[in-house]
């Protein structure tokens, strides 16, 4: 047989793993899968209920376009993308919309280089709700154009004045924006401390020592700077490719202690929350039921970071020993977006992290005693995500079944994969995957809309129930195209209830408190955070689907304070305002 | 420059018979050196030329034979004895040069003899090969599917093209042609294990239990489908079946460092860190580059408070996987000049 060395043809494993003594068993290789392999109808079980999910981009007003500067000589920014937040910003009771935008790049751009926007073009964009639900540009009147090239935002109110402020991170400094509660924004990076160096991605607000103030918690991607390196194939233009992680350093990300006048201490070292990773994704929960606040670091192709908090209120990165780390095979993996709440309502928040084609999107179990299951395969979760690339990913209930469900903004980080890998796509549609309950999930995509068909360069993704419906919408950011707000309009009959918490003792935004929602079908879990997804910041309300119940039980919170809180026979279908009790 | 077949009454004819006669003696140093002195004094001397050229390739002088049998087919490029000559020449050239490491000259050969017979099923098998082997996919498969094309019911051309979609991702395709080249050959054990590994990648998991299955059918000592069977059940968290299936692995290849990695892992879940560093250990220093048995001996190694020695099995299972992944990517970097 010629040539062929009458090898086992398919020695390489991506899954598998070499066989000793067998150089052809050594060979790694590239996992696989094409994306072709099943349709949505295929993957969607007969019991799996589509939503329904509309773009009304067109007629939101919205008019977005993010500019990513692309450049022949790929740097890496260009393809990072950009985040999304839903917050109300004036308290009308309106989702309004933040958009993230870049800043142009000279080709080539000299080392040393910070970006700065140049015009109207490369703003950032406030779009304020009106009473019809359309939006109206803001931007200028708010002073929220930025400066940099920017990439991720965090809403919090850090100075618990009732108004939402906001933090905004890119490359070459950051942002912090105090809300003034005119429908302006001030600037106060400089006097609050800030401002950040390197390239920053998403940031969480969080009260990290629980004493009723918002700290900071910005993550950091990598040492980085324009430089001209060629990656990819040398075999033309047309294959050079933007550099994969492991060629750059990782850096610690920046932790700043809300003072509570105004100015934030840098804390990271004190804290212990200063390991060097590729930080893109953050989350944030009480992992292991100890009354202290953790964090959940999605880094790139390195391990995964969970930060568990000590009694003494310094944390300690034990991502490996929890088994979050890597992904079943002990490997790690492109973490990007990442999410945590309950998924299956046993009162544990567990994870779910999106990655690169070929490495499925990691579904991590709460087990409860300090570590997680990777789920990926019991879930269902590996067979339909293998050839997709993900990015920003919320859980939330988009039919009110009382089950969290999750969707992914998608699309590959590389825009000429095509050429190496013609069954991966640059530009991919949305993935919804809703939750089946015992732990399975099923791509209901296909059949929930023509959104969830179109192609794009997924990054951003938020979600809120924009119009106050009971039913969660969704707005992504795409890299270099429009912003698409997805609005929900799945027919049920599901009741649901949105609780609306305001601390008082506790940080005002309550982050951090866990709500427990009990119907008749059983509990479920939900950790207020306006965290999460990539880059993004989602609606801080916690929504609850209360299935065919029009009432819930009882609604239990524990607040950050530590205050327990109990309501009786809340009724449902309407958004409830809780403030925290004095004890 | 018009060439001619000699006459027999020519005293090249005469040399010509008299070298064919050393050939037919196995004298093939002087039937070169008598055909070589032909074609040198008469280079239009076509069967001169054609038999200079089959005995270069029985001395092995595989460059010589192909340089002899082109200049044969181009003017005769009919010939069907300087097509099999040229197209046995240059896979010989090739195997040469693949075993002396020079993989370039190894694939130019192939190339160069493609060129001269573009519809050899058996030359573009070897040239998608190859090409295969050095990553050049597009190249390979074009190859490989103009072989299909020529000879649908080729089986080693199908599973060639198997590997190499299998190798663009391209698994739907992979997928079909592994199926097409079973339906030829289905009592091959190989090929059965092959496309259940295929299914297994793609989470098709029931599918694949079947090929594997039937692979252990054909063949009871297919370690490999027991190995992939026992990573079926991992996944599945169905521990007690997947150690059923290690245990096989093990009992006829103690040192499979993938099924030592399951057992190992199967004894982390468990909690039983003192067996599954037992395990590990051992898959480690089988199968060293396994990314999977250093990352879960440095999680057993820190659960038994050995944190050193987690951190440097950690520290390593990071460099193999930075190393494996330039190899996934075929990322490399370079400044600009």
């Amino acid at each position: 047989m010629p040539l062929s060395a009458a090898n086992p043809l398919f020695s390489r494993r991506a899954r598998g793993i070499p066989r000793a003594h067998s150089l052809a068993f050594q060979l790694l290789t590239a996992p696989l899968l094409s994306a072709l392999l099943l349709t949505p109808a295929q993957a969607q079980s007969a019991a799996a209920v589509p939503g329904k999910f509309i773009d009304t981009t067109a007629a939101s007003g919205i008019h977005f376009q993010d500019k990513a500067s692309h450049t022949s000589k790929k740097y890496l920014p260009e393809t990072m993308g950009a985040g999304v937040a839903l917050f109300d910003y004036d308290n009308d009771g309106r989702l309004d919309i933040f958009l993230v935008n870049g800043a142009p790049f000279s080709d080539p751009t000299p080392t040393g280089t910070i970006p700065q926007k140049s015009g109207p073009a490369y703003w950032n964009r406030l779009y304020h709700q009106k009473k019809d639900g359309t939006f109206e540009d803001v931007t200028e009147k708010a002073g929220l154009q930025g400066t940099n090239y920017d990439m991720g935002v965090a809403v919090g109110d850090y100075d618990n004045d009732g108004y939402e402020d906001l933090y905004v991170t890119g490359y070459g400094g950051n942002h912090l924006y105090h809300n003034n509660g005119n429908g302006t924004f001030t600037d106060v990076t400089k006097q609050s401390g800030t401002g950040g160096s390197g390239w920053s991605t998403s940031a969480a607000w969080v009260d990290l020592d629980n004493d009723g103030l918002l700290d900071l918690v910005v993550l950091r991607y990598m040492k980085w700077d324009f430089e001209d390196l060629w990656c990819g194939e040398k075999r033309g233009p047309e294959y050079r490719s933007y550099c994969h992680p492991d060629v750059f350093p990782a850096i610690a990300p920046l932790v700043y202690h809300n003072d509570g006048n105004g100015h934030f201490t840098e804390v990271s070292a004190k804290l212990g929350i200063d390991k060097p990773g590729k930080g893109l994704g953050i989350a944030l929960a009480d992992f292991d039921r100890d009354g202290r606040m953790d964090l959940a670091i999605a880094n790139d192709s390195m391990i995964e970071f969970l930060y568990h908090q000590k009694p003494n209120g310094t944390f300690e990165e034990d991502g490996l020993m929890s088994q979050m780390a890597v992904d079943g095979d002990g490997r790690t993996f492109a973490g990007m977006g990442i999410d945590a709440q309950d998924y299956d309502n046993d009162g544990l928040a567990d994870l779910v992290i999106t990655d690169l084609a070929n490495q499925r999107y990691a579904l991590f179990r709460n087990n409860g005693d300090g570590t997680f299951d990777y789920a990926t395969h019991m879930s269902g979760v590996d067979t339909v995500t293998m050839l997709h690339s993900g990015w920003g990913i919320k859980f939330f209930d988009y039919d009110n079944d009382g089950l969290k469900d999750f969707v992914v903004a998608q699309g590959h980080d590389i825009d000429n994969i095509e050429l190496t890998y013609p069954d991966l796509r640059y530009k991919e549609p949305l993935l919804l995957m809703r939750n089946m309950g015992h732990g399975r999930f099923a791509d209901v995509s296909g059949a929930s809309g023509e959104v969830f068909k179109q192609a794009w360069a997924g990054r951003g993704l938020a979600v809120g129930d924009l119009d106050n419906d009971g039913l969660e919408d969704v707005v992504v950011a795409t890299n270099d195209g429009p912003a698409y707000v997805i609005h929900n309009e799945t027919p049920t009959t599901n009741h649901w209830l949105t609780l609306d918490l305001v601390g008082h003792k506790s940080n005002r935004d309550a982050i951090g408190a866990e709500i427990k929602v009990t119907t008749s079908r059983g509990a479920q879990w939900w950790t207020v955070s306006t965290a999460g997804s990539y880059l993004s910041s989602s609606d801080k309300r916690a929504h609850f689907g209360l299935g065919a119940d029009d009432h819930a039980k009882s609604v239990e919170i524990l607040w950050p304070s530590g205050i327990r809180q109990e309501l009786s026979d809340v009724k449902g279908d309407r958004i409830l305002r809780v403030d925290e009790p004095a004890k | 420059m018009t060439l001619h077949v000699p006459a027999q009454s020519s005293p090249s004819a005469d040399s010509l018979e008299r070298a064919r006669t050393l050939v037919a003696a196995n004298q093939l140093s002087r039937a070169n050196e008598m055909l070589s002195a032909i074609v040198s004094h008469d280079p239009n001397n076509l069967a001169a030329w054609e038999e200079l050229a089959q005995v270069q390739l029985s001395q092995s002088l595989n460059d010589d034979a192909m340089k002899s049998f082109e200049t044969v087919l181009k003017e005769k490029p009919d010939s069907p004895q300087a097509r099999a000559g040229e197209v046995r020449a240059g896979i010989a050239s090739a195997l040469a040069d693949r075993a002396a490491g020079n993989s370039d000259r190894a694939l130019a050969s192939l190339a160069r003899a493609k060129g001269y017979v573009p519809d050899s099923v058996e030359l573009l098998i070897a040239f998608g090969i190859q090409a295969d082997s050095m990553q050049i996919y597009k190249d390979a498969e074009a190859a490989l599917s103009q072989a299909n094309k020529l000879d649908p019911q080729n089986a080693k051309a199908l599973y060639a093209l198997a590997h190499v979609e299998l190798d663009e991702q391209k698994m739907n395709d992979a997928e079909a042609h592994l199926r097409a080249y079973l339906k030829i050959k289905p009592d091959d054990p190989s090929a059965h294990y092959g496309l259940g590994h295929l299914l297994y990648m793609l989470s098709k998991d029931d599918e694949a239990k079947a090929e594997l299955e039937r692979s252990i059918t054909l063949q009871p000592r297919q370690t490999e489908s027991y190995y992939e069977l026992g990573q079926i059940a991992l996944d599945a968290h169905n521990d007690a079946l997947a150690r059923q299936y290690y245990d096989r692995v093990l009992a006829s290849a103690p040192d499979h460092g993938g099924a030592l990695t399951g057992m190992g892992v199967l004894a982390y879940r468990a909690k039983d860190y003192a067996a599954a560093a037992s395990y590990l250990k051992q898959a480690v220093t089988y199968a060293p580059d396994y990314v999977t048995a250093h990352r879960y001996y440095a999680m057993t190694l820190g659960r038994l408070g050995q944190q050193d020695q987690a951190q440097r099995e950690s520290a390593l299972a990071q460099e193999l996987t930075e190393e494996q992944e330039k190899l996934r990517h075929g990322y490399t970097l370079r400044p600009i000049p």
